[in-house]
């Protein structure tokens, strides 16, 4: 039997699913006896085994150490570079707080009139902090963008007190958001105020519920470090749960011993 | 930072986000959990693991020259790999320009070389030929889905198309595989 060109793709799938072994078996057997009954399709089943396996074990080449610190070099240089010439909203706090400093400094000679400036600086100062806030919470809200969401989260690390509006909004984006990325970035940034009994509070609580193994390893690793003992119910519910993943039950047995 | 996650937890995504907001420190956690992969790669579909170390290091330094350009939302993988492959084409131009285009034929497929630092099986030997020859798509699907073992619907995110147009492509890059790979053993 010759083999055309629609039928010969249809024949390299079929052999190659054989050679994965992706095939029912109802379909292997078909396909044995295929191979076993026709030359033609028996030597391609051999030409096939024989590139895919070499393929498949040629070598993984392991890369020189040095290529990690020619980057490491370069990655250094790329950030002295980036820090002279971006100015960050971070930085941009510095630099004011750093002006009202000096002009503090140097109040006691200054005229009434530098006063009232001074007054406004600090009036625009905390004008510009309060526009930040509203900016991360509508931004917190944007369910558009995870990017967005994302970049407000960390633009809290600007705001020197976040109130507690900012750190519920945290709290329910840590739990709620549909992005696993802006949840761990939340996580983070809360993680910063775990000496407020809200916040601590708040990842005990997300233990219980929270669903994404990425959060939840993180959630653990957290809580195991301060030593939350109230967790441990939690971690054992975790052991004991079908729907969980190893990685995460591994986490938890990770953590009870610890705690125990 | 203090209480800040430990960073074998943080995924691929949040670190390139961090990078993109500004903290390039970040891209070389990203830098060692991907650069084994990017340079087998490259190597792969250069045939030459000394240009891969180069083309590893350009990936790399694009990694923070289109930071911007990366949207939480996508697979850092996927993005990774596309920039490898924009790099590997770049790179290819430039050697057309540099030398007379020439035609990938069983002469060539002859005397195409391969990096001889690296000690390789006659069969190796072989495929890496079979590979150069292959066009540039076939070559590279077939690294991505048999060498580095991405799932076709992963490689399918990665091209903008569909998980059976990736198979279609996976098979017909095997049969083409399969004919240079036997063409070179008669030669």
């Amino acid at each position: 039997m010759s083999i055309n060109n629609l039928e010969q793709e249809r024949l390299t799938e079929r052999l190659t699913e054989y050679i994965d072994g992706t095939l029912s078996s109802e379909e292997m057997k078909e396909t044995l006896q295929w191979i076993e009954s026709n030359e033609e399709v028996k030597a391609q089943y051999l030409q096939l085994k024989e590139i895919l396996s070499t393929f498949e074990v040629s070598q993984r080449v392991v890369p020189s150490e040095k290529m990690e610190a020619r980057y490491e070099q370069w990655l250094d240089q790329a950030t002295a570079h980036s820090s002279t010439k971006v100015i960050s909203l971070k930085s941009w706090y510095k630099i004011a707080v750093a002006v009202l400093i000096l002009l503090l400094a140097g109040a006691g000679t200054m005229t009434l009139r530098t006063l009232l400036k001074q007054k406004q600086e600090l009036a625009r100062v905390q004008n510009e902090l309060e526009q930040t806030k509203q900016w991360v919470m509508t931004q917190l809200n944007n369910t558009q963008s995870a990017s967005q969401r994302i970049s407000a989260v960390y633009s809290t690390e600007e705001i020197a007190k976040p109130d507690l509006e900012i750190l519920r909004l945290l709290i329910k984006t840590m739990n709620e958001d549909p992005s696993s990325n802006v949840r761990m970035a939340a996580l983070e940034a809360l993680s910063k105020y775990y000496s407020l009994s809200e916040v601590r509070n708040a990842f005990i609580q997300s233990m219980k519920f929270q669903k994404d193994p990425v959060v939840q390893i993180a959630l653990i690793q957290l809580l195991v470090q301060r030593k939350e003992k109230a967790i441990l119910h939690d971690l054992q519910n975790i052991t004991v749960q079908n729907n969980i993943i190893k990685a995460v039950k591994d986490e938890a047995y990770k953590g009870i011993f610890k705690l125990t | 930072m203090q209480n800040r996650p430990n960073t074998a937890v943080m995924t691929d995504g949040i670190l390139m986000q961090k990078v993109k907001e500004g903290d390039l420190s970040q891209a070389a956690i990203l830098f060692h959990r991907y650069h084994r992969k990017i340079y087998n790669y490259l190597g792969k579909m250069s045939g030459d693991y000394h240009t891969a170390e180069d083309l590893t290091q350009t990936v790399f330094e694009k990694l923070i020259q289109y930071r911007k350009s990366f949207d939480a939302d996508q697979n850092f993988e996927g993005w990774i790999y596309r920039i490898a492959k924009n790099s590997f084409i770049d790179y290819n131009q430039q050697q057309k320009k540099r030398h007379a285009k020439v035609e990938i034929n069983e002469q060539m497929m002859q005397v195409a070389q391969v990096d001889h630092d690296i000690e390789i099986t006659e069969n190796e030997d072989k495929i890496h030929k079979a590979l150069e020859a292959l066009p540039v798509d076939y070559r590279e699907i077939l690294i991505l889905t048999r060498f580095q073992k991405l799932k076709y619907q992963e490689v399918a995110a990665m091209m903008n198309t569909t998980e059976s147009n990736i198979k279609i492509k996976v098979y017909r890059a095997i049969e083409k595989l399969r004919s240079n790979y036997f063409k070179l053993e008669s030669i």
